[in-house]
Protein backbone atom coordinates (compact mmCIF):
# COMPACT_ATOMS: atom_id res chain seq x y z
CA UNK A 1 0.00 0.00 0.00
CA UNK A 2 3.14 2.14 0.42
CA UNK A 3 3.56 1.66 -3.36
CA UNK A 4 0.26 1.96 -5.61
CA UNK A 5 2.16 0.96 -8.81
CA UNK A 6 2.67 -2.09 -7.56
CA UNK A 7 -1.03 -2.69 -6.46
CA UNK A 8 -2.56 -4.95 -8.81
CA UNK A 9 -5.54 -5.55 -6.74
CA UNK A 10 -7.54 -2.27 -6.91
CA UNK A 11 -7.30 -2.35 -10.80
CA UNK A 12 -8.97 -5.73 -10.70
CA UNK A 13 -11.84 -4.69 -8.79
CA UNK A 14 -12.65 -1.41 -10.62
CA UNK A 15 -12.92 -3.67 -13.90
CA UNK A 16 -15.15 -5.95 -11.74
CA UNK A 17 -16.80 -2.85 -10.62
CA UNK A 18 -17.34 -1.43 -14.27
CA UNK A 19 -18.51 -4.78 -15.22
CA UNK A 20 -20.90 -5.12 -12.67
CA UNK A 21 -19.76 -7.62 -10.44
CA UNK A 22 -18.92 -5.47 -7.64
CA UNK A 23 -15.44 -7.49 -5.56
CA UNK A 24 -15.46 -7.95 -1.81
CA UNK A 25 -12.54 -8.20 -0.94
CA UNK A 26 -11.26 -8.98 2.94
CA UNK A 27 -7.16 -9.28 4.31
CA UNK A 28 -7.50 -11.82 7.37
CA UNK A 29 -4.86 -11.01 9.39
CA UNK A 30 -2.05 -13.26 11.12
CA UNK A 31 -3.38 -15.79 9.33
CA UNK A 32 -1.51 -18.07 6.29
CA UNK A 33 -2.63 -20.01 3.16
CA UNK A 34 -5.05 -21.60 5.13
CA UNK A 35 -7.22 -19.56 6.39
CA UNK A 36 -10.02 -21.45 7.06
CA UNK A 37 -7.51 -23.59 9.47
CA UNK A 38 -6.33 -20.84 10.80
CA UNK A 39 -9.63 -19.05 11.91
CA UNK A 40 -12.45 -21.10 10.95
CA UNK A 41 -14.94 -19.29 13.51
CA UNK A 42 -14.51 -15.82 11.50
CA UNK A 43 -14.49 -17.56 8.25
CA UNK A 44 -17.46 -19.55 8.73
CA UNK A 45 -19.63 -16.14 9.97
CA UNK A 46 -18.27 -14.45 6.55
CA UNK A 47 -19.40 -16.95 4.77
CA UNK A 48 -22.92 -16.82 5.94
CA UNK A 49 -22.91 -13.14 5.92
CA UNK A 50 -21.83 -13.39 1.68
CA UNK A 51 -24.23 -15.72 1.38
CA UNK A 52 -27.46 -14.12 3.00
CA UNK A 53 -26.44 -10.53 2.84
CA UNK A 54 -23.89 -10.31 -0.37
CA UNK A 55 -21.59 -8.26 2.42
CA UNK A 56 -19.01 -8.91 4.60
CA UNK A 57 -17.49 -6.64 7.62
CA UNK A 58 -13.75 -5.82 5.59
CA UNK A 59 -12.55 -3.34 8.15
CA UNK A 60 -11.05 -3.25 11.35
CA UNK A 61 -8.06 -1.29 13.23
CA UNK A 62 -6.14 -4.07 12.85
CA UNK A 63 -6.68 -4.85 8.75
CA UNK A 64 -6.28 -1.02 7.94
CA UNK A 65 -2.55 -1.24 9.56
CA UNK A 66 -1.76 -4.46 7.95
CA UNK A 67 -3.02 -2.82 4.69
CA UNK A 68 -0.41 -0.18 5.52
CA UNK A 69 2.69 -1.47 7.71
CA UNK A 70 2.33 -5.15 6.21
CA UNK A 71 2.86 -7.82 8.34
CA UNK A 72 4.70 -7.85 11.58
CA UNK A 73 7.79 -10.14 12.35
CA UNK A 74 6.71 -9.46 15.66
CA UNK A 75 3.70 -11.89 15.04
CA UNK A 76 5.94 -13.99 13.35
CA UNK A 77 7.81 -15.29 15.82
CA UNK A 78 5.25 -14.65 18.90
CA UNK A 79 3.23 -16.72 21.22
CA UNK A 80 -0.12 -16.57 20.02
CA UNK A 81 -2.74 -17.25 22.29
CA UNK A 82 -4.80 -20.01 23.12
CA UNK A 83 -8.85 -19.00 23.75
CA UNK A 84 -9.81 -20.20 27.13
CA UNK A 85 -12.06 -23.30 27.43
CA UNK A 86 -13.10 -26.28 25.58
CA UNK A 87 -13.85 -25.18 22.01
CA UNK A 88 -13.77 -26.96 18.58
CA UNK A 89 -11.67 -24.71 17.00
CA UNK A 90 -9.31 -24.26 20.38
CA UNK A 91 -6.12 -23.30 19.81
CA UNK A 92 -6.58 -22.02 16.28
CA UNK A 93 -7.78 -18.29 16.54
CA UNK A 94 -4.82 -16.08 17.02
CA UNK B 1 -17.38 -42.97 3.11
CA UNK B 2 -20.05 -41.46 0.90
CA UNK B 3 -19.40 -41.01 -2.98
CA UNK B 4 -20.85 -40.00 -5.60
CA UNK B 5 -20.80 -40.52 -9.59
CA UNK B 6 -19.34 -37.94 -11.88
CA UNK B 7 -18.99 -39.33 -15.12
CA UNK B 8 -17.32 -42.70 -15.49
CA UNK B 9 -15.37 -41.82 -12.03
CA UNK B 10 -16.58 -41.84 -8.23
CA UNK B 11 -15.77 -38.56 -5.85
CA UNK B 12 -15.99 -38.89 -2.55
CA UNK B 13 -18.03 -36.13 -0.55
CA UNK B 14 -19.36 -35.34 2.94
CA UNK B 15 -22.28 -32.81 4.25
CA UNK B 16 -22.10 -31.22 7.55
CA UNK B 17 -26.04 -29.31 8.10
CA UNK B 18 -28.91 -29.27 6.82
CA UNK B 19 -31.30 -26.16 5.46
CA UNK B 20 -32.43 -24.66 2.25
CA UNK B 21 -28.84 -22.74 1.68
CA UNK B 22 -25.69 -24.70 0.17
CA UNK B 23 -22.99 -23.72 0.09
CA UNK B 24 -20.55 -26.41 -2.03
CA UNK B 25 -16.97 -26.00 -0.73
CA UNK B 26 -14.04 -26.65 -3.63
CA UNK B 27 -10.73 -27.35 -1.71
CA UNK B 28 -7.28 -26.33 -3.27
CA UNK B 29 -4.54 -27.94 -4.93
CA UNK B 30 -2.80 -30.89 -2.85
CA UNK B 31 -6.34 -31.16 -0.26
CA UNK B 32 -9.64 -32.24 -0.02
CA UNK B 33 -13.09 -31.61 1.12
CA UNK B 34 -12.22 -32.39 5.01
CA UNK B 35 -9.70 -29.19 5.06
CA UNK B 36 -13.49 -27.24 5.51
CA UNK B 37 -13.93 -29.58 8.62
CA UNK B 38 -13.01 -27.29 10.87
CA UNK B 39 -15.27 -24.64 10.29
CA UNK B 40 -18.57 -26.60 8.45
CA UNK B 41 -19.80 -27.21 11.95
CA UNK B 42 -19.41 -23.67 12.58
CA UNK B 43 -22.31 -22.94 10.19
CA UNK B 44 -25.43 -22.03 11.75
CA UNK B 45 -28.88 -23.92 10.65
CA UNK B 46 -30.07 -23.88 7.68
CA UNK B 47 -27.35 -23.72 5.90
CA UNK B 48 -26.16 -26.97 4.40
CA UNK B 49 -22.18 -27.35 3.49
CA UNK B 50 -21.29 -29.89 1.04
CA UNK B 51 -17.53 -30.46 0.19
CA UNK B 52 -16.38 -32.89 -2.64
CA UNK B 53 -12.91 -34.17 -3.61
CA UNK B 54 -11.49 -33.52 -6.46
CA UNK B 55 -10.34 -36.91 -8.46
CA UNK B 56 -7.31 -37.96 -7.43
CA UNK B 57 -7.60 -36.44 -3.81
CA UNK B 58 -9.11 -37.66 -0.59
CA UNK B 59 -11.39 -40.66 -1.20
CA UNK B 60 -12.18 -40.00 -4.87
CA UNK B 61 -11.17 -42.43 -7.59
CA UNK B 62 -7.85 -41.87 -9.25
CA UNK B 63 -7.70 -42.70 -12.57
CA UNK B 64 -4.30 -43.20 -13.98
CA UNK B 65 -2.99 -39.79 -15.79
CA UNK B 66 -2.95 -39.28 -19.20
CA UNK B 67 0.79 -38.59 -20.58
CA UNK B 68 -0.35 -35.01 -20.20
CA UNK B 69 -2.58 -34.54 -17.29
CA UNK B 70 -5.27 -33.88 -19.40
CA UNK B 71 -7.64 -36.07 -16.87
CA UNK B 72 -6.34 -34.20 -14.42
CA UNK B 73 -6.95 -30.69 -15.95
CA UNK B 74 -8.95 -27.55 -14.32
CA UNK B 75 -11.46 -28.24 -16.83
CA UNK B 76 -12.05 -31.92 -16.06
CA UNK B 77 -12.15 -30.87 -12.45
CA UNK B 78 -15.04 -28.11 -13.12
CA UNK B 79 -16.76 -30.84 -15.48
CA UNK B 80 -16.80 -33.33 -12.14
CA UNK B 81 -17.89 -31.07 -10.44
CA UNK B 82 -21.08 -29.95 -11.97
CA UNK B 83 -21.42 -34.00 -12.95
CA UNK B 84 -21.78 -34.34 -8.94
CA UNK B 85 -23.91 -31.97 -8.55
CA UNK B 86 -25.94 -33.18 -10.70
CA UNK B 87 -25.83 -36.60 -9.02
CA UNK B 88 -26.64 -34.89 -5.60
CA UNK B 89 -29.69 -32.79 -7.33
CA UNK B 90 -28.23 -29.64 -6.41
CA UNK B 91 -29.65 -27.51 -8.86
CA UNK B 92 -28.39 -24.27 -7.34
CA UNK B 93 -25.71 -23.17 -4.47
CA UNK B 94 -23.13 -21.14 -3.23
CA UNK B 95 -19.53 -22.10 -3.79
CA UNK B 96 -16.59 -21.88 -0.51
CA UNK B 97 -13.63 -21.93 -2.39
CA UNK B 98 -9.66 -22.52 -1.02
CA UNK B 99 -6.79 -21.67 -3.36
CA UNK B 100 -7.01 -23.75 -7.06
CA UNK B 101 -10.36 -24.63 -6.41
CA UNK B 102 -11.11 -21.04 -6.99
CA UNK B 103 -9.97 -21.94 -10.75
CA UNK B 104 -12.18 -24.73 -10.50
CA UNK B 105 -14.87 -22.22 -9.57
CA UNK B 106 -14.47 -20.22 -12.51
CA UNK B 107 -14.99 -22.76 -14.63
CA UNK B 108 -17.98 -23.80 -13.15
CA UNK B 109 -19.49 -20.64 -12.99
CA UNK B 110 -18.54 -19.71 -16.52
CA UNK B 111 -20.12 -23.00 -17.46
CA UNK B 112 -23.78 -22.45 -15.85
CA UNK B 113 -23.62 -19.47 -14.14
CA UNK B 114 -27.35 -19.54 -13.49
CA UNK B 115 -26.50 -22.52 -11.17
CA UNK B 116 -24.41 -20.42 -8.60
CA UNK B 117 -25.27 -17.75 -6.41
CA UNK B 118 -22.02 -15.97 -4.70
CA UNK B 119 -18.46 -17.72 -4.48
CA UNK B 120 -16.66 -16.77 -1.48
CA UNK B 121 -12.71 -17.43 -2.57
CA UNK B 122 -10.30 -17.67 0.02
CA UNK B 123 -6.71 -16.92 -1.05
CA UNK B 124 -7.45 -17.56 -4.59
CA UNK B 125 -5.81 -18.37 -7.40
CA UNK B 126 -5.98 -16.19 -10.37
CA UNK B 127 -8.21 -17.64 -13.51
CA UNK B 128 -4.75 -17.30 -15.15
CA UNK B 129 -3.48 -20.30 -13.35
CA UNK B 130 0.22 -20.31 -11.81
CA UNK B 131 3.48 -20.47 -13.01
CA UNK B 132 6.04 -22.35 -10.59
CA UNK B 133 9.91 -22.19 -11.16
CA UNK B 134 12.12 -25.33 -10.98
CA UNK B 135 12.72 -24.10 -7.77
CA UNK B 136 9.20 -24.37 -6.51
CA UNK B 137 8.38 -27.74 -8.94
CA UNK B 138 11.36 -29.19 -6.89
CA UNK B 139 9.70 -28.63 -3.94
CA UNK B 140 6.34 -30.10 -5.26
CA UNK B 141 9.00 -32.98 -6.25
CA UNK B 142 10.14 -33.06 -2.82
CA UNK B 143 6.86 -33.09 -1.16
CA UNK B 144 5.88 -36.21 -3.33
CA UNK B 145 9.10 -38.21 -2.25
CA UNK B 146 8.89 -37.32 1.77
CA UNK B 147 6.41 -37.02 4.74
CA UNK B 148 8.94 -34.62 6.34
CA UNK B 149 9.10 -32.24 4.14
CA UNK B 150 5.45 -32.07 3.35
CA UNK B 151 5.38 -31.81 6.98
CA UNK B 152 7.31 -28.54 6.99
CA UNK B 153 5.76 -27.27 3.54
CA UNK B 154 2.30 -27.97 4.39
CA UNK B 155 2.95 -26.12 8.23
CA UNK B 156 4.12 -22.31 6.37
CA UNK B 157 0.49 -22.26 5.41
CA UNK B 158 -1.03 -23.04 9.15
CA UNK B 159 1.29 -21.53 11.31
CA UNK B 160 -1.02 -20.72 14.01
CA UNK B 161 -0.93 -24.56 14.81
CA UNK B 162 2.39 -24.57 15.59
CA UNK B 163 5.00 -23.41 17.74
CA UNK B 164 6.55 -20.05 16.17
CA UNK B 165 9.73 -20.90 16.83
CA UNK B 166 9.78 -24.45 15.54
CA UNK B 167 8.65 -22.81 12.51
CA UNK B 168 12.14 -21.76 11.47
CA UNK B 169 14.64 -22.85 8.76
CA UNK B 170 15.92 -26.31 9.59
CA UNK B 171 13.78 -27.25 12.67
CA UNK B 172 11.06 -29.98 12.31
CA UNK B 173 7.35 -27.86 12.88
CA UNK B 174 5.87 -28.59 16.35
CA UNK B 175 2.62 -28.52 17.17
CA UNK B 176 1.34 -25.45 20.62
CA UNK B 177 -0.01 -26.89 23.19
CA UNK B 178 -3.96 -26.95 23.44
CA UNK B 179 -4.93 -28.42 20.18
CA UNK B 180 -6.79 -31.35 20.94
CA UNK B 181 -8.76 -32.88 18.28
CA UNK B 182 -7.19 -30.36 16.05
CA UNK B 183 -3.56 -32.14 16.22
CA UNK B 184 -5.23 -35.38 14.62
CA UNK B 185 -7.17 -33.79 12.37
CA UNK B 186 -4.14 -32.02 10.80
CA UNK B 187 -2.12 -34.99 10.89
CA UNK B 188 -4.70 -36.83 8.42
CA UNK B 189 -5.39 -33.87 6.25
CA UNK B 190 -1.59 -34.05 6.04
CA UNK B 191 -1.65 -37.70 5.16
CA UNK B 192 -3.98 -37.11 2.61
CA UNK B 193 -1.91 -34.36 1.02
CA UNK B 194 1.15 -36.67 0.52
CA UNK B 195 -0.99 -39.39 -0.78
CA UNK B 196 -1.84 -36.38 -3.56
CA UNK B 197 0.92 -37.62 -6.31
CA UNK B 198 1.57 -39.43 -9.40
CA UNK B 199 4.42 -41.36 -7.56
CA UNK B 200 3.41 -45.09 -6.26
CA UNK B 201 3.50 -46.31 -2.57
CA UNK B 202 5.91 -48.85 -4.10
CA UNK B 203 8.26 -46.19 -6.02
CA UNK B 204 8.74 -44.24 -2.40
CA UNK B 205 11.75 -44.70 -0.76
CA UNK B 206 10.65 -46.05 2.47
CA UNK B 207 10.35 -43.33 5.84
Amino acid sequence: MKDLGRDIITPFMTRMTLAGNRPILKIYPDTGHFIHTDNPVQLSADVVDFVSLGNVVVNSPVVVDRLVNGASNELAFGVAPTPPGASPTAGLNK
Amino acid sequence: MARVRAGKIQLGWRAWGKGDVTVVFIHGNLASKDWIELAAPLFPSGVRVIGIDWRGCGESDRPPPAPDFANYSMRQHALDMVAALDELRIPFCHLATHSTGGIIAARMLLKQPGRFGRVFALDPVTPLGMSFTADQVGLFRAMMMSREVTRVVMATAAASLFVPESLAPNVMPRFREGLGEIRSFYERILEQTFGVSEVSGSERPST
